[in-house]
């Protein structure tokens, strides 16, 4: 079963990666990672395409992503939202609108299990150089075609592997901004997004990374009543 | 073939068989009482649960990420090999495998409350369906829960939310059985690929376990850290087989050793220790024999009996061996001195383990009758065939002169027992009482420890997962059974009702009843028809999935619960798949008409209290509360019940052998206060080892008793034999006791390391016990003994049984004279084999006396010292039918020599019949009064009142005159006076009063006769006849044998009037031995052999 703080997790790590500046460089993947050491905030649109196996034809969701350094972020899928995902400076909520339901998620360094690699990554701020990287992932396989080079990751943890066997990222080689990611599942469903008309370091609205919860909304935890 | 060789060949036969039955009994419970309902709980969950039958893998790491992954990689390397595993579960089966536990999910809605299925039903209403599948997709697309995603892809109905009880799949499946909180610690749920017959199965099915595991670890490095380990049944079971094996094959010849060395070092002597193994080592295979024989298989207490034969019955050997090389008797002269002893103190302590039976606890009970058993044919092997190898010391008849001569002489001075013996046990005592002043005496442990193997692997591994997953307080059990699913479903309600009650007093935390698991007939059979409806609309229900754009694949969970229901007919299918069997067998058991249900206790606090006070709410018809905790509690309790009654017959017996053995209070009391000093000492002892009582140690009193007692009776015989002489004693019978005391230690010891908790402090306390035991016999005792018993009086030796006297006789007569002849005589010979069975005392004394006359042959010595009991009784019998007046006259038969007799009543001068205790002399007098002799009989007092008066008046009514000649100091006077009047008078010779005895030889051997006869012949010059009336067939014959002559006037000289009695008793020499049988003496009559 796929975890959701994963790809929380996987996004935020993806955003950030993606909002790296291009530099010109024989190596583009170290390029990428000295770009994103001058990114603080990033914004883009996306359209999410999930493949599921139970279903007989792909679903496709249009939504919006915000990061602000060093690691909040706020992903709303659907458009109007239907699915809100705030990533704030100690914890991270689900808001379900349409439900007036919320989830409430720990991320600190103490959750343990199955959901800790993807954690200590939160916690690290996203991968800032090639170790940070490869601490969590293998390198597979690198190409480039037409001014997008795509890195095939593999998660070195073997629960995160068994969730998540592959992971596909992809930037533009002229100014190393995200194009979009694709995480393929153990039962072969994929979820990929594309993203578009993004800006870095724009300037967000105040509160945008709050993890206040509306009020008459049902709060859950799921880490603690698991 | 003779009788003798079928016998040993059946023996034989008997011994193969046994052992070719004997089987290790691995199972705990069976050492515990099957009519307590704890126990009988306990092996309701053993038998009929799966959970209890599971091997569990336990993984530890220090990182959570690993532990999972070690947990799963291991699960799938277990599953590859189906010939070896049948099922290996890492995590909940419900999160591994939906698919599977969607046919347990469609049970749990057949089985749901009506109204449940009713809005179910609705969820598959045409007009719903189509709408719930679409607002589903479009939760696919916007959902950040991959479980959420996961789920409704494959159950966008969510019928695998089902409402539970108490007990749902989930419970059953959640992480607390298969993870601790830090995720670290991981357990491995492992089931054979076929069940598990015996213990052999289980070691071979674990070792190949264990051989994958290693496997496994070899994939990857990173599972080099891991710690894995194994407990559950089949763990436990072939870990106490393992031990039961171990401990057979150490601790048996490793006691054995010790013993040799003990007696190697003691003795030097190799023939004898050689021998000495054997019979050991025959003994114990005797006694295995005889366990398989009695009850097949053979429990891990029970195996401790070998190591404590070994000690005991060494014992016997050594008290031989002893006397052997210390009093020069032959080996039948040495066995029928210490037999006694040895059987009595076997007796007693077979007695004593065999009371074990009355303790309560099967286990206890088979060591005991095992090591009874071996005792007493450990005794007998002993008795047959060790004397015979025992070097002796000096040649017998010498030591045997030197000896008699001493007594004879009164010129034996006993050493005295030191003083410092007396002292240090004194102090020794003095340093018991203020210990147990001080610290108190040894508490009483409640717990079920002393059940479980020590140092054991799985239950070190099963304390880990009770740490680990937060069970500090252990889980009771409830068990429910029935004959019914609603018998069984109502007992479930009324269980929930209770724990409520009980969650309401603060004293249960949390409980789980399977109450949605178990089958609620009423419900199914509502529900079935209903959901056989959705059943039948599975075409439809699947044309939806596939018009909301949702694969074949999202329809699977669906279309198997529907499939689920379209089976089930009037008669209940429980779901078969691997997942759901699992779920259910750990909770629910439905076995032909065989119904259990388990429920899973938390009690708010831990310890026996909280679990007894569940076990009385609780337990009822068809409920039993089961725990180890409660275990312990209840065990202790019948055992204390018990107790009383296995220290009861322990007692009396104890109290009976000590009397058979000494026939005196001050000695009986004094074996009794050897062992109250000894207890106190021990129960010092254990205060300061900081030992407790157990339910297990609890039986080393009992045993105890029996044990220590040995010491008192070998002592006190030994001290009596020697007539208080503490030398003589030490050399004879001390330093064997010291040597006992060691050997026994050893034998208990050697439990100590028994791998056995229980079994182990059994030994230790024994073993202890028995320290004690020696140090008072050895050092407080034969100082006791001086003061308040002393050597026996020589006169109390030579006293004739406690049977003989006027009462009895008065009994006799009546018998003999109201009730038919054959009657009386069966009865008479019976009582007296019996009394020879059971008096072994007097039986040696008899057969002591028959010894000179037959040799040191010890079955023909045994044999016609049986047959003369037998002779005695019948012999009684012609007694008070004659004394009563009845018609004895076809008792008469053959006459030989009267010419001898009338040959010497012419000569005038008086005729003196003389006869030994030989045949029935009594009835010499009717003989002679048929021929019209009148005949003065000269006797010694009857003791008692009376008894001498009866016997008179009996003789009278046949004419015959008598004269106590013990009484009267002028009886000889009138006995010279009748002879010179030329009456005839009857003399007994061979057991002469005091003051007339004199040494004579007697077949070589000293012997004590009456001077009477020779000193009436100087004063009379009476013919002197030798007579004898011995049973021949049916009838008694009278024998007179030629006159002896002499010449008066030698016979003034008192050289000449022993000479003369030698000869006298040299008459009789050819009777004697051709009557052997017939020679009634009961007390000793050999001045040489007396004890």
């Amino acid at each position: 079963m796929v975890s959701f703080r994963f790809h929380l997790a996987l996004a935020a790590w993806l955003i950030a990666t993606a909002l790296t500046a291009a530099e010109p460089s024989a190596d583009l993947l170290d390029r990428w990672f000295a770009a994103q050491q001058k990114l603080q905030t990033w914004r883009a649109d996306f359209v999410q395409t999930r493949t599921l196996k139970a279903l007989s034809n792909p679903l496709s969701t249009p939504g919006k992503a915000m990061f602000q350094a060093p690691n909040e972020f706020r992903w709303e899928l659907g458009q109007p939202a239907q699915t809100v995902a705030i990533r704030g400076t100690n914890e991270m909520v689900v808001l379900y609108p349409n439900l007036s339901r919320a989830e409430r998620y720990p991320v600190n360094a103490e959750q343990a299990g199955r959901y800790k690699d993807l954690l200590v990554l939160l916690e690290a701020g996203f991968p800032r150089d090639r170790k940070s990287l490869e601490a969590s992932f293998r390198i597979m396989k690198q190409t480039t075609l037409d001014g997008r080079h795509e890195v095939v990751l593999q998660p070195r943890s073997s629960n995160a592997k068994r969730l998540m066997p592959e992971l596909k990222l992809s930037f533009r080689t002229s100014d190393l901004s995200l194009l979009s990611t694709e995480m393929v599942f153990s039962d072969g469903s994929t979820m990929r997004t594309e993203f578009k008309q993004a800006e870095q370091n724009p300037k967000l609205e105040a509160g945008l990374f709050s993890t206040a919860i509306p009020a008459g909304y049902q709060v859950s935890d799921p880490m603690k009543s698991r | 073939m003779t009788f003798r060789k079928w016998l040993l060949l059946a023996f034989g036969l008997l011994v193969i068989v046994g052992l070719s039955r004997l089987r290790l009994d691995v199972d705990v419970l069976n050492l515990l009482p099957a009519e307590l309902p704890v126990v009988q709980g306990l092996r309701a969950h053993q038998q009929h649960f799966a959970n209890a039958r599971e091997l569990i893998i336990t993984l530890k790491t220090t990182d959570a990420a690993l532990s999972e992954d070690a947990a799963r990689s291991l699960a799938t390397e277990l599953r590859n090999h189906t010939n070896v595993i049948g099922r290996a579960i890492w995590q909940p089966p419900w999160q591994e495998d939906a698919l599977g536990a969607s046919e347990l999910v469609a049970y749990l809605w057949l089985n749901s409350d009506t109204n449940v299925v009713q809005k179910l039903e609705e969820r598959f209403h045409p007009d719903k369906l189509s709408a719930q599948l679409t607002k589903v997709r479009e939760q696919l697309a916007t959902s950040f829960s991959p479980e959420s995603v996961a789920r409704s892809s494959y159950d966008p109905l969510d019928l695998l939310n089902v409402s539970s009880g108490d007990l749902s799949p989930d419970d059953l499946g959640s992480n607390q059985l298969f993870a601790s909180a830090d995720g670290t610690f991981r357990l491995l749920h492992v089931d054979p690929a076929t069940p598990l017959k015996d213990y052999h199965e289980a070691t071979r099915w674990l070792d190949e376990v264990r051989g994958l595991i290693q496997q496994w670890r070899q994939t990857d490095a990173a599972y080099a850290p891991v710690e894995v380990r194994l407990t559950g049944g089949p763990a436990f079971m072939s870990e106490i087989a393992t031990s039961m094996e171990t401990d057979m094959r150490q601790s048996m010849p490793g006691s054995l050793a010790l013993i040799a060395i003990v007696f190697l070092i003691a003795h030097r002597r190799l023939k004898p220790l050689f021998w000495l193994v054997v019979i050991l080592g025959a003994n114990v295979i005797l006694t295995i024999a005889i366990g398989g024989l009695l009850f097949g298989r053979m429990n891990v207490i029970s195996l401790g009996f070998a190591a404590i034969l070994f000690g005991m019955v060494v014992d016997f050997a050594l008290v031989l061996y002893q006397e052997g090389i210390t009093s020069g008797k032959t080996p039948d002269e040495i066995r029928a001195e210490i037999a006694p002893g040895i059987w009595w103190s076997g007796i007693s302590t077979a007695a004593a383990f065999a009371a074990l039976n009355f303790g309560g606890l099967p286990g206890l009970a088979q060591l005991g009758t095992l090591v009874a058993a071996g005792i007493l044919t450990g005794a007998w092997l002993v008795l047959h065939f060790f004397p015979r190898v025992i070097p002796l010391a000096a040649p017998a008849a010498e030591l045997q002169s030197e000896k008699a001569a001493q007594i004879a002489s009164g010129k034996t001075t006993p050493s005295k027992f030191p003083r410092f013996g007396l002292v240090s046990s004194i102090v020794i005592l003095l340093v018991a009482v203020v210990i147990l002043q001080q610290k108190g005496v040894p508490g009483l442990t409640a717990s079920s420890e002393p059940l479980r193997p020590r140092n054991s692997g799985a239950y070190d591994a099963m304390d880990q997962l009770k740490t680990e997953l937060g069970r500090t307080n252990e889980p009771v059990l409830l068990v429910i059974s029935g004959d019914t699913d609603a018998q069984v479903s109502a007992r479930l309600l009324h269980a929930e009702k209770t724990l409520k009650e009980l969650r309401d007093k603060g004293l249960v935390r949390d409980a789980l009843l399977p109450l949605t698991l178990w089958p609620q007939p009423a419900q199914i059979a509502v529900n079935r028809e209903k959901l056989h409806q959705l059943a039948a609309d599975s075409d439809r229900i699947r044309q939806a999935f596939l018009n909301a754009g949702f694969a074949e694949s999202a329809f699977r969970v669906t279309e198997l619960m529907l499939r689920y229901w379209s089976q089930q007919g009037t008669e209940l299918h429980l779901p078969t798949g691997s997942t759901p069997t699992w779920i259910l067998e750990q909770v629910i058991v439905r076995r032909d008409k065989e119904r259990y249900a388990l429920g899973i206790i938390t009690p708010a606090s831990s310890g026996e209290t909280a679990a007894l006070q569940l076990s009385e709410a609780l337990d009822g018809p068809g409920a039993r509360v089961a725990g180890w905790e409660l275990l312990g509690i209840s065990i202790l309790r019948h055992v204390q019940g018990q107790f009383i009654w296995v220290t009861i017959p322990c007692s009396i017996l104890l109290l009976l052998s000590l009397w058979m053995a000494f026939r005196r209070w001050s000695e009986v009391m004094l074996s009794i206060g050897t062992l109250l000093v000894s207890g106190f000492l021990m129960l010092a002892f254990m205060r300061l080892f900081g030992w407790s009582w157990n339910l297990l140690n609890l039986m080393a009193l009992p045993l105890l008793l029996g044990s220590a007692e040995d010491y008192s009776i070998h002592l006190q015989l030994a001290l009596r034999r020697a007539r208080g002489d503490w030398r003589e004693t030490w050399h004879s019978t001390g330093k064997a006791v010291l040597l006992c005391s060691a050997t026994t230690i050893i034998g208990f010891g050697s439990l100590a390391f028994s791998r056995n908790a229980g079994l182990a402090s059994l030994g230790q306390l024994c073993s202890l016990g028995i320290v004690c035991a020696m140090i008072v016999s050895l050092l407080l005792l034969p100082s006791m003994w001086q003061l308040c018993a002393g050597p026996i009086p020589e006169k109390k030796t030579k006293a004739p049984s406690q049977l003989y006297r006027l009462g009895w006789w008065k009994a006799g007569l009546w018998l003999g004279k109201n009730l038919p002849e054959g009657l009386v005589s069966f009865v008479a010979r019976s009582l007296s084999r019996l009394y020879a069975t059971f008096n072994s005392n007097r039986f040696a004394i008899v057969e002591n006396n028959l010894r000179p006359l037959l040799g040191a042959d010890s079955s023909q010595l045994h044999t016609k010292a049986m047959q003369l009991f037998n002779n005695f009784g019948q012999k009684l019998v012609d007694l008070w039918r004659y004394e009563s007046g009845a018609d004895v006259k076809g008792l008469f038969g053959e006459w030989t020599g009267w010419e001898h007799f009338e040959s010497a009543q012419k000569k005038g001068k008086g005729v003196l019949l003389i006869t030994p205790h030989l045949g029935n002399w009594e009835f010499g007098g009717p003989l002679l009064t048929q021929r019209d002799v009148k005949l003065l009989v000269l006797t010694q007092a009857e003791p008692g009142d009376g008894f001498t008066e009866l016997r008179q008046q009996s003789r009278e009514r046949w004419g015959i005159e008598t004269l106590v000649v013990g009484r009267d100091a002028f009886a000889f006077v009138e006995v010279i006076k009748r002879l010179q009047e030329g009456a005839c008078v009857a003399l007994l010779v061979d057991r002469p009063p005091p003051g007339t005895e004199v040494e004579v030889q007697l077949c070589g051997e000293p012997f004590l006769a009456s001077i009477s006869a020779a000193e009436l012949a100087r004063a009379t010059g009476c013919a002197i006849l030798p007579t004898a009336i011995v049973r021949d067939r049916d009838n008694y014959a009278a024998h007179i044998l030629p006159e002896l002559t002499y010449q008066r006037a030698e016979l003034n000289n008192r050289e000449a009037r022993l000479k003369f009695t030698q000869q006298i008793i040299r008459a009789f020499e050819p009777l004697l031995k051709q009557y052997p049988e017939q020679w009634y003496h009961f007390v000793s009559i050999w001045p040489s052999r007396r004890g």
